[in-house]
């Protein structure tokens, strides 16, 4: 088992984090009142379930990470390639949901569909018409045929 | 009028060209809506409600149905191929279905699901035109305990869902547990957890959730991984189940169909926790567990069939007393008044040709779309064939556009993403998501009705044991969480050694 | 890698020598309406609101030949369409079709991002639920006052299930129990058919419910002891009101529609008319009459007077009950 010390690291990191979610929770939940048995608050499930996950933290906190069965099995085999675009694409799609409502669906889905596709291996141009093709046809198939009101931004469509 | 004179009587209704026409342009138009993720039924009939308004209520109503039990059968297809739910009935169909697929038995699978799908769909309706209005008056006795009891096995069932380690299951059951609790307090109409933020006032989304953890999380990880070094597919073996297929689930089709009933027709149960719960009793049922997740095909068989046999059963409360058990139901409900007709007890009296037909044309439309699916499987088995940087921004797209059409709002978009990327780090750390969506769906559900009982006992908990149909399902919940446990307490004292070596 | 960089370049000059233009495609101004009326509604399609928005969409367009095009907004008890209608010009062409609960109960409970008396202009209420107290017809009470006796007599066993906490239907049940000075246990469900559910499961004693109990009652399973309007309603004349059972108060509640507030007042006064023209419609008082809604017409000038008592009423009821100390959005 060459993964024991450094998969326990990583566990206590995730450990602290599901205490902090925990503690948010019960805090939270002690202010909306957990009420009595008779009539229990709406603070009632929240709190016991968040004691429940401090409790299943605080297990995974101190067992050894035994032989995990199937851990890892849907990991990358390769390594991750492409950190910067990675940050590329989260930054796009924050902007992609800042700006539909503002520009419009076809706009900013033309956008975002170019800046995924020009990440691909695709040249420039067979990029943009096939941008071009997906926003139309998506706007096409949700905005026309089943008449769902996408947003339409300051260009009117 | 006896039953069997009833349903040939509905065909006579049914058969109509027009009616016919509309039988299978509902069930085109439900396979296009499952097929496209995020946009459930609910959105979908709603849309097409105003536009049956000038139809005879026959044909609107089985249109409207045609739409609903498409959907069903369309929504596995996305969740096979890339794994994105095309509807949230759709979502455990993602956990072996996709794993199918990335062995290059996604033909099978869709197979399967479409087979289980009809099965299903076909008893499903056999038991609504036989025994439909007695079971309606069974389902009505239960009450908050029962409730509290049937959600309660549910969630034992969570402990077998998972692989990996357990107690990372139960950390994600927990966080499905709290979110579920964000929104207004079913019984207070508190505001919890909602920061001020109005569009979790009801809540988040489970489209939206389901979506962003399975579906566009798995896109974020073929994005974040090599640009061309795209995972080889396996090669694509054989397009129908085969006869092995056949042999494993044919069980998960029939204990799904007989769950799905049941569930679909509680109030507030339908085709989403039938799905989930016909999933769990296979985990549990499986001579060997941990094939389940790795690429059963009885865990595509089970769910499909019980979203359809609870899609089925989920209009006897409504024909029957007048009571849509679910929100689909709610807006065919709004159908059926719109039209002058109002469904319930007196529905089979007054509307004979109407109920009848109804029936009829769902018989009809589960052929029909058997025989539609059938062919596009090969069709849709290409799409894997697509390259990977060309599918995975389309399907991120297809996400993006059903998270916004679900309520019109871009916040969705934004959860569903939120949650793509949780899922993204959550799988790479090895915790499942499985118990998360199936706690964050059951969730309000036992949290009410545990309210509701001891609300109505006056905090006595005794209650729980003085209803034997809580009971019993209590005793079965205890049974079945105590074998894992001792098999458990059986296995410790070697993992000890295991781990202390 | 040089190359693709340049043809990246070229396509991003071209797209904004393309958006340049279009930015400029401002609308011309002409008389109002000349292009079709968004109205929202914040709940979703087939409910009743939607339903009877629909029903008014229709008939104004086939009173005044105006298309009102109906946008649901689902979220936050109907506040989400709402507080949309808040960020939209006032310039008529977006309004907002909405119960008056979301403007009374709904920010008492709830914080909101709008003033409920303050932020719209109400141009009419159009429609109405029934409201209705009810028992299973094999129930031993033939009258409110006696399922009202039994209560007082033993309080804390009587158990009664409405449409939520603080919703109007629980509010005319507390109001009758504190008259009675009766303690009941109050079950509160999400909505009417999960209430109708419980009542007809016998999981409660009695329900206060809208609309939907009318297919159950029509069938028998239920029995109407009493209706929570002004008058007996037309569609059950036998049924006693509150008042004539005993309990001097009416509880209504009425589906609206409102603007933004600086509408101007040509805008406001035309739709005005042109609603009140509709909603005498007959073919919309049949279709209203089909989804089970009372057809009602209140002016902008009466529906803000009932919005505003009704503020006052609820939040009394509300304040009394322990739910809240004051209201969580102030009014105005």
């Amino acid at each position: 088992m060459p993964r024991s010390g450094s998969a326990r690291n990583r566990d206590l990191g995730d450990c602290a984090l599901w205490l902090v979610l925990a503690a948010l929770f019960c805090i939270a939940s002690l202010r909306l009142g957990v009420g009595p048995l008779r009539s229990p608050g709406p603070g009632f499930i929240p709190f016991w379930a968040g004691l429940g996950l401090a409790v299943c933290a605080g297990i995974l906190a101190v067992s050894r990470p035994g032989a995990p069965r199937h851990a890892g099995r849907r990991q990358p085999a390769a390594g991750e390639a492409r950190p910067l675009g990675r940050l590329v694409v989260v930054a796009g799609l924050a902007a992609y949901c800042l700006a539909l409502e503002r520009i419009g669906y076809p706009v900013a889905t033309f956008g975002l569909m170019l800046l995924l596709f020009g990440r691909g291996n695709m040249r420039p141009w067979v990029a943009v018409g096939a941008a071009l093709v997906a926003s139309a046809a998506s706007y096409g198939l949700f905005a026309q045929l089943l008449k769902t009101p996408l947003p339409r931004g300051m260009f009117g469509f | 009028m006896d039953r069997f004179g009833g349903i040939l009587f509905g065909f006579s209704t049914a058969l109509q060209p027009d009616n016919l026409l509309f039988v299978l342009a509902g069930c085109l138009l439900g396979t296009l809506i499952g097929v496209l993720p995020g946009i459930g039924p609910v959105a979908a009939i709603s849309i097409l409600l105003p536009l049956t308004f000038p139809l005879e209520p026959a044909g609107a109503i089985i249109m409207l149905a045609g739409v609903y039990y498409g959907v069903m059968y369309g929504g596995s297809t996305t969740s096979i191929l890339v794994n994105v739910p095309g509807e949230t009935a759709a979502v455990v169909t993602c956990l072996d279905g996709y794993q199918l697929a990335r062995q290059g038995r996604a033909g099978p699978a869709l197979g399967i699901a479409a087979f289980s799908s009809f099965i299903a769909g076909t008893l499903g309706l056999i038991g609504l035109q036989l025994v439909a209005a007695p079971l309606a008056r069974v389902a009505l006795r239960f009450g908050p305990p029962e409730y509290f009891a049937v959600i309660t096995l549910g969630f034992v069932f969570v402990t077998c869902l998972s692989r990996g380690s357990r107690i990372k299951a139960a950390i994600m059951a927990f966080v499905g547990l709290l979110l579920s609790g964000v929104g207004l307090d079913p019984i207070t109409s508190e505001q919890r957890m909602t920061l001020g933020v109005q569009q979790l006032f009801e809540g988040i989304g489970v489209a939206p959730l389901a979506m962003g953890l399975f579906g566009v999380a798995e896109v974020f990880r073929k994005l974040a991984g090599p640009a061309s070094g795209d995972a080889p597919q396996a090669p694509i073996k054989n397009l129908l189940p085969t006869r092995d297929d056949w042999m494993r689930a044919k069980g998960a089709i029939l204990r799904g169909t007989g769950l799905g009933f049941f569930l679909g027709m509680l109030p507030g149960g339908g085709p989403v926790i039938a799905s989930f719960a016909a999933y769990g009793v296979e985990t549990w049922a499986a001579k060997d567990p941990e094939r389940l997740g790795s690429g059963a095909i009885e865990g595509v068989a089970a769910p499909e069939a019980a979203n359809n046999a609870a899609a089925a059963a989920s209009f006897i409360p409504l024909l029957t007393l007048g009571i849509p058990p679910n929100p689909v139901l709610a807006v065919l409900f709004g159908a059926f008044l719109i039209h002058g007709i109002v469904p319930g007890p007196l529905l089979i009296r007054d509307h004979p040709d109407l109920f009848w037909g109804i029936v009829a044309s769902m018989y009809l439309g589960n052929v029909l779309l058997l025989i539609l699916n059938l062919p596009l499987i090969p069709l849709w088995v290409r799409v894997l064939r697509i390259p990977g940087d060309l599918l995975y921004p389309l399907v991120l797209l297809f996400c993006v556009v059903g998270a916004y059409g679900i309520n019109n709002s871009v916040f969705d978009v934004g959860v569903m993403l939120l949650f793509g990327g949780a899922g993204y780090l959550l799988n790479r750390k090895g915790y499942p998501g499985p118990p998360l969506i199936l706690a964050f769906v059951l969730g309000p559900l036992w949290e009410v009705n545990l309210r509701r009982s001891l609300l109505v006992s006056q905090g006595d908990v005794s209650f729980f044991f003085t209803r034997p149909i809580a009971l019993g399902i209590i005793a079965c919940a205890a049974l079945i969480a105590t074998v894992p446990l001792y098999r458990a307490y059986r296995r410790w004292p070697r993992l000890l050694r295991k781990n202390s070596r | 890698m040089a190359h693709r960089g340049r043809g990246w370049a070229a396509i991003i000059a071209v797209g904004l020598c393309m958006a340049g233009p279009l930015r400029d495609a401002a609308p011309a101004a002409a008389a109002y309406p000349d292009r079709p009326i968004t109205l929202l509604v914040g709940f979703a399609p087939g409910g009743s609101m939607d339903l009877s928005a629909r029903a008014l969409a229709a008939a104004v367009k086939r009173a005044a030949g105006i298309a009102l095009l109906v946008e649901n907004k689902p979220g936050g008890t109907g506040t989400v369409a709402l507080s949309a209608l808040l960020g939209q010009r006032p310039d008529g062409y977006t309004l907002c079709a909405t119960p008056s609960s979301v403007l009374i109960r709904v920010p008492q409970l709830q914080q909101v991002p709008f003033r409920p008396l303050k932020s719209f202009r109400p141009l009419i209420g159009f429609s109405a639920p029934h409201l209705g107290i009810l028992v299973r017809s094999d129930a031993p009470w033939k009258t409110l006052g006696g399922l009202v006796q039994e209560a007082a007599a033993h309080p804390g066993t009587v158990k009664y299930a409405t449409t939520g906490v603080g919703s109007t239907t629980h509010a005319a049940v507390e109001e009758v129990a504190a008259r009675a000075k009766a303690r009941m246990i109050h079950v509160p469900y999400k909505g009417g058919n999960e209430a109708l559910m419980a009542l007809l499961g016998g999981h409660v004693d009695f329900a206060a419910l809208t609309s939907e109990f009318i297919p159950s009652l029509k069938a028998g399973e239920l029995r109407l002891l009493a209706t929570m309007g002004e008058k007996r309603s037309a569609k059950f004349p036998d049924v006693p009101t509150l008042r004539e059972a005993g309990y001097d108060f009416v509880n209504d509640a009425v589906f609206a529609v409102v603007a933004p507030r600086d509408l101007p007042g040509a805008i406001a006064v035309k739709l005005e008319q042109t609603f009140a023209a509709a909603v005498e419609n007959r073919e919309y008082r049949e279709q209203l009459d089909r989804i089970d809604l009372a057809p009602v017409s209140y002016d902008g000038r009466s529906l803000a007077e009932f919005l505003r008592t009704n503020w006052g009423k609820i939040n009394a009821r509300l304040v009394a009950g322990g739910l809240i100390n004051k209201a969580a959005t102030p009014p105005d």
